[in-house]
């Protein structure tokens, strides 16, 4: 009797890797092709789980874990790249901020108070980029009172830019 | 603990009952409490603790420390705040002040929560009461703060504005017509909503609407989308009542009626049958099918009918179930059906 050739999980391309996976005690088996597609992601997951968990917090020593709570004010420098996947992944940002659409130096996420002290000394120019950047997004995404809010936050700002030169 | 006992409740529209403003708040330079040491923690318990009494704006603002704090009040504070306190540990704290309605909570997963309840709609000025209340603080404490993440939170998805703002709506023609999923579909994606029971159960027809979005989003839209939509869910509701009034569905008429002869001759109700039923006489009242219920009452009620009050008020905890049974029959006593 002929034997029908393995198959890869994903695909059902012809399979030539055995991936197998340990979770608390469990093994899970994958047969996967060479460009699996989802070979690749599990791969790179990985490596990002194991460059996540070797990241600690230079303050309060806390390794970065992406279910639990950070452990103070510097873990957000520490993990700033992390807390921003972490932000988007669990749908925290709205979409005129998702930071996937704007390939740049970490955009401002926060758009919101700020205490006295830093609303005056967080340079100006720097400031009305990023609302100019959210501006396009929320515009791109039809989102006018976001726009509209924007737009006054822009305004103002361009008057006290004037008024300090 | 008197001020946790005042009725708060204005009841200027019997569809949304009051809004709710928490600010979270941590130290800068400190850990988080989480991560804290004793020492970190006596340290900021105490900081936190005399700015607090120090600000003018509160009006004789009083410290408990969680841990003397008894049972009973400390369910009437989750009771007027309709938020959960943290499992006791110790340098754990909160400010209470004369208009029943400020609370601070010391040390839960952040330094500070800031609580504002309000119940007189629209609560703009609540909002602004609250942003007074933190710019105080600010002279005093400086707050972690971060140019791309905001105010800091232990929990990331809290930080940016660090704000919480939801809305409590009373909705029974909605929710008992079976038209809750519909509303939850149509709501814009900035906001989420939940009852105060399990997930999707929603005691006494009681709704809350809050902010999705804590960052990437500004303190004013936040507000703006809320009360847009809040206002949206009302003239649901509105109009939903206004078709039962004109169309008498059998199974509404035959729920409500049932919820006026149980809260007539009820002698022991636990406090979900309570809520739901005086839920459904409320809503009965409203569309004229029953006659001489006190006209705005559910709120108060809402709150009057829950445990910590009730033990508050020198209730014997044994028979809590027959002191709301007679609140109730008081109540609905001089009432009659209309259908």
């Amino acid at each position: 009797m002929n034997q029908r050739p393995i198959e890869c999980t994903n695909c059902q391309k012809k399979a030539s890797i055995i991936y197998k996976e340990i979770q608390q005690g469990k093994v899970e088996t994958f047969q996967m092709c060479r460009d699996c597609p989802c070979l690749m992601q599990k791969l790179s997951k990985k490596e990002d789980d194991t460059q996540k968990s070797s990241l600690k917090c230079p303050l309060c020593k806390t390794s970065y874990d992406q279910n639990v709570n950070l452990g103070c004010p510097e873990c957000y420098t520490a993990f700033q790249d992390s807390v921003t996947k972490r932000l988007k992944e669990e749908g925290a940002i709205p979409m005129v901020f998702d930071p996937s659409c704007i390939q740049m130096d970490p955009i401002l996420l926060h758009v919101g108070r700020a205490p006295l002290d830093v609303e005056n000394t967080t340079p100006i120019p720097k400031k009305l980029e990023n609302l100019h950047i959210a501006l396009t997004e929320a515009l791109a995404s039809e989102n006018y009172e976001q726009a509209a809010l924007l737009r006054d936050k822009i305004k103002t700002l361009m008057e006290r830019n004037h008024g300090a030169a | 603990m008197e001020q946790l006992r005042k009725n708060i409740w204005q009841e200027s529209c019997s569809i949304w009952l009051g809004t709710e403003f928490i600010l979270k708040r941590n130290i800068d330079k400190y850990p988080f409490s989480e991560k804290m040491s004793p020492e970190q923690k006596n340290t900021t318990h105490a900081l936190l603790k005399e700015a607090l009494l120090k600000l003018s704006l509160l009006k004789n603002p009083l410290y408990f420390s969680l841990n003397e704090l008894g049972a009973s009040h400390r369910e009437l504070w989750q009771e007027r705040f309709l938020s959960t306190l943290p499992h006791i540990e110790n340098d754990q704290g909160i400010v209470i002040d004369d208009t029943g309605n400020f609370s601070a909570l010391i040390h839960p997963e952040d330094h500070l929560h800031l609580y504002l309840m309000s119940s007189s709609n629209p609560s703009t000025t609540a909002w602004k009461d609250l942003l007074n209340i933190e710019n105080e603080l600010t002279s005093l404490i400086r707050f972690a703060f971060h140019p791309q993440f905001g105010y800091l939170t232990a929990d990331p998805k809290m930080a940016g504005t660090a704000l919480v703002a939801r809305g409590f709506l009373h909705l029974p023609a909605l929710i008992q017509g079976k038209h809750l999923e519909t509303l939850i579909e149509m709501l814009p994606e900035d906001v989420i909503i939940y009852g105060l029971g399990e997930e999707k159960e929603f005691i006494g027809d009681l709704v809350v609407i809050e902010n999705r979005f804590k960052i990437g989003i500004n303190e004013e839209t936040i507000l703006q989308v809320l009360l847009e939509t809040i206002k949206n869910v009302v003239e649901k509701e509105k109009s939903m009542r206004e078709k039962m009034k004109q169309e008498l569905p059998s199974e509404m008429v035959d729920k409500i009626s049932r919820a006026h002869g149980l809260l007539c001759f009820c002698h022991q109700l636990k406090t979900e049958e309570a809520l739901k039923n005086v839920s459904l006489a409320h809503l009965g009242g409203k569309l004229e099918w029953i006659k001489d219920v006190p006209e705005h009452f559910f709120s108060s009620l809402f709150f009057q009918l829950r445990r910590g009050y009730l033990l508050s008020s020198g209730e014997n905890i044994t028979k809590l179930d027959e002191a709301r049974s007679r609140i109730i029959r008081s109540l609905y006593e001089k009432s009659s059906l209309a259908v």
